[in-house]
């Protein structure tokens, strides 16, 4: 583990039961978040990203009502179908998401042996090219469409925090494998024959053995080392990657200011007393595992 | 040597000034020829090395001159030409500023009329295009920005990434890009790989070749003779051809 060598603090007490496994994202609500005692956010191995309620509550993580005005849309040269665009405002303010930076390519703090460590930077949710928990949909009546406990958005999880956190942390998140397939061309129906889909090939993925899950801690400190002060500044460039169009996958980078550096690390590595789930959630895990035997449903269903 | 049209690394800034006039300089220095200590002109010559002494490069920035006194533009466009001269070097020095300031520290900083008094709506279009005016708030963006630069001044340790584009067409000397600068900056800090600078020649810069420091051969550039129709001084050259 590299992370003491990077901050060159003092040491990390070790810690107790590492990740682990359980029944999914798609499980119980308590299940895809972590313990809601501990400042972090649970990253499954389909990517989905999600925090926990104390992460919610010191960081203002959770999406707010809008007011939402239509404003037209000027007319083009040609148009006569007056067009209109929402405009949202956000009188409780915005909330705030997430920045992730990876500190090998953080100029001011790579180390020249190429190790390094995750931080997070809370930054407000209207600003660009937030990371994580940065947008949702909203209803016609400024609801938002999903709340951050249950949103559980991929698509950063997938591109960029699993590679980094198996590179940085060692984790091994589980794959499952997959068997190759022929590209299938579709067919339209016709008399007494259903139509058939076109499907790309699929290339064989081997399975790997891993975590369904590893929790985040976002933390202050490590040790002695004062990871908020010796890092946080009035004007921070974030590095970044350029998503869409033709610099898709460029470096990138985006002026954060007043900006708050923390810590971004497995918890069970950082958190001297973390535990995956809270008691009671195990134990309702356990009985829906037990439940959910084949043999034990039955047992249960037909005494 | 002085930095030329062309993208620099590790600069800082030497001098931050106005002088008499209001033309506020600003003296780019290399951080690489910092802290060399600057020898008398006497020993300089007296030396029996060759002796490289980095003065920087001073980059001007001049107040607007207002219209000419022949112009026959309208009354608006006059006053939209002034505005523009004023917010091209008003957003270079916040330019600037923003490598060092937040923009919560900048709001209300910088106060191009402050001390002007008789400027309202009703009359602006008059009186912005006045000299003295014109002057007058060239010396208060000056004079904030050389305020606010002082702390930051001749400090190596604040290096940055510099672009310099050509003056003109015919003057290949280097200047600060003057517009657009959110989305094309001429400054960053040098913390910024350079596989992530922003620092580019935009397409209409490359297009018309502001990213040249090519100077324009004497025999290609319009001479003070040249009557308004472009017509070529006369000359036995002209006359009579090479």
């Amino acid at each position: 583990m590299s992370l003491l060598k990077f901050l060159q603090s003092s040491t990390v007490e070790e810690v107790v039961p590492g990740t682990r496994a359980s029944s999914g994202p798609t499980g119980p609500r308590k299940q895809r978040q972590p313990n809601p005692s501990i400042v972090a956010v649970r990253l499954w191995r389909d990517g989905s990203v999600y925090p926990s309620a104390a992460a919610i509550a010191k960081f203002d993580l959770g999406y707010k009502d809008a007011v939402i005005t239509k404003e037209p849309i000027p007319l083009k040269e040609g148009e006569t179908e007056q067009k209109t665009k929402n405009v949202y405002d956000f009188p409780n303010g915005t909330g705030n998401g997430f920045d992730v930076v990876d500190s090998r390519v953080w100029e001011q703090f790579k180390a020249a042996d190429g190790s390094g460590m995750l931080f997070v930077v809370p930054t407000p949710k209207n600003a660009a090219k937030v990371d994580l928990f940065g947008t949702t949909n909203y209803n016609d009546d400024g609801t938002p469409k999903s709340t951050v406990e249950d949103q559980g958005a991929k698509t950063f999880g997938k591109d960029v925090l699993i590679s980094a956190v198996e590179e940085l942390y060692g984790v091994v998140f589980k794959v499952d494998a997959v068997e190759a397939q022929a590209a299938v061309i579709g067919t339209p129906a016709a008399d007494d024959i259903e139509a058939v889909k076109s499907r790309a090939a699929v290339e064989a993925v081997a399975g790997v053995d891993g975590v369904e899950y590893v929790d985040l801690a976002i933390f202050d400190k490590l040790g002695d080392f004062d990871i908020v002060k010796t890092y946080s500044k009035n004007i921070l460039h974030v590095p970044k990657r350029v998503i869409r169009g033709k610099d898709a996958g460029k470096s990138d980078y985006i002026r954060r200011e007043n900006a708050v550096v923390y810590g971004f690390a497995p918890a069970s590595e950082v958190l001297a007393d973390y535990a995956a789930d809270t008691e009671e959630e195990t134990e309702a895990t356990e009985q829906v595992v037990e439940v959910e035997s084949a043999t034990e449903l039955n047992g249960v269903l037909n005494p | 040597m002085s930095l030329g049209v062309g993208i620099h690394d590790n600069v800082f800034i030497g001098e931050a000034s106005m002088d008499d006039k209001a033309v506020i300089l600003i003296t780019f220095n290399e951080v690489s020829k910092a802290g060399k200590e600057k020898k008398s002109l006497f020993a300089q010559a007296a030396s029996s090395e060759v002796e490289n002494v980095d003065e920087g490069t001073r980059l001007m920035l001049f107040p607007s001159t207002g219209p000419k006194e022949d112009s026959t533009d309208s009354q608006e466009k006059k006053a939209k030409r002034a505005v523009a001269d004023i917010n091209k070097v008003k957003g270079q020095c916040l330019h600037i500023l923003e490598q060092f300031y937040t923009k919560d520290d900048l709001k209300d900083k910088m106060q191009p009329f402050a001390g002007i008094a008789g400027i309202d709506d009703n009359n602006f279009e008059t009186e912005v295009i006045k000299k003295e005016i014109l002057l007058q708030v060239q010396r208060n963006i000056g004079r904030t920005f050389v305020q606010m630069m002082a702390p930051f001044v001749n400090k190596p340790e604040h290096a940055f990434r510099l672009l310099l584009i050509r003056q003109s067409k015919d003057k290949h000397f280097a200047t600060l890009r003057g517009t657009y600068l959110d989305d094309q900056p001429f400054i960053e800090p040098m913390a910024i790989p350079k596989e992530a600078s922003k620092l580019k020649f935009s397409p209409w810069e490359l297009a018309n070749g502001y990213d040249s420091a090519m100077p324009i051969p004497k025999a290609d550039k319009p001479s003070a003779g040249t009557g308004e129709s472009g017509a070529a001084p006369i000359s036995a050259a002209n006359v009579f051809g090479n």
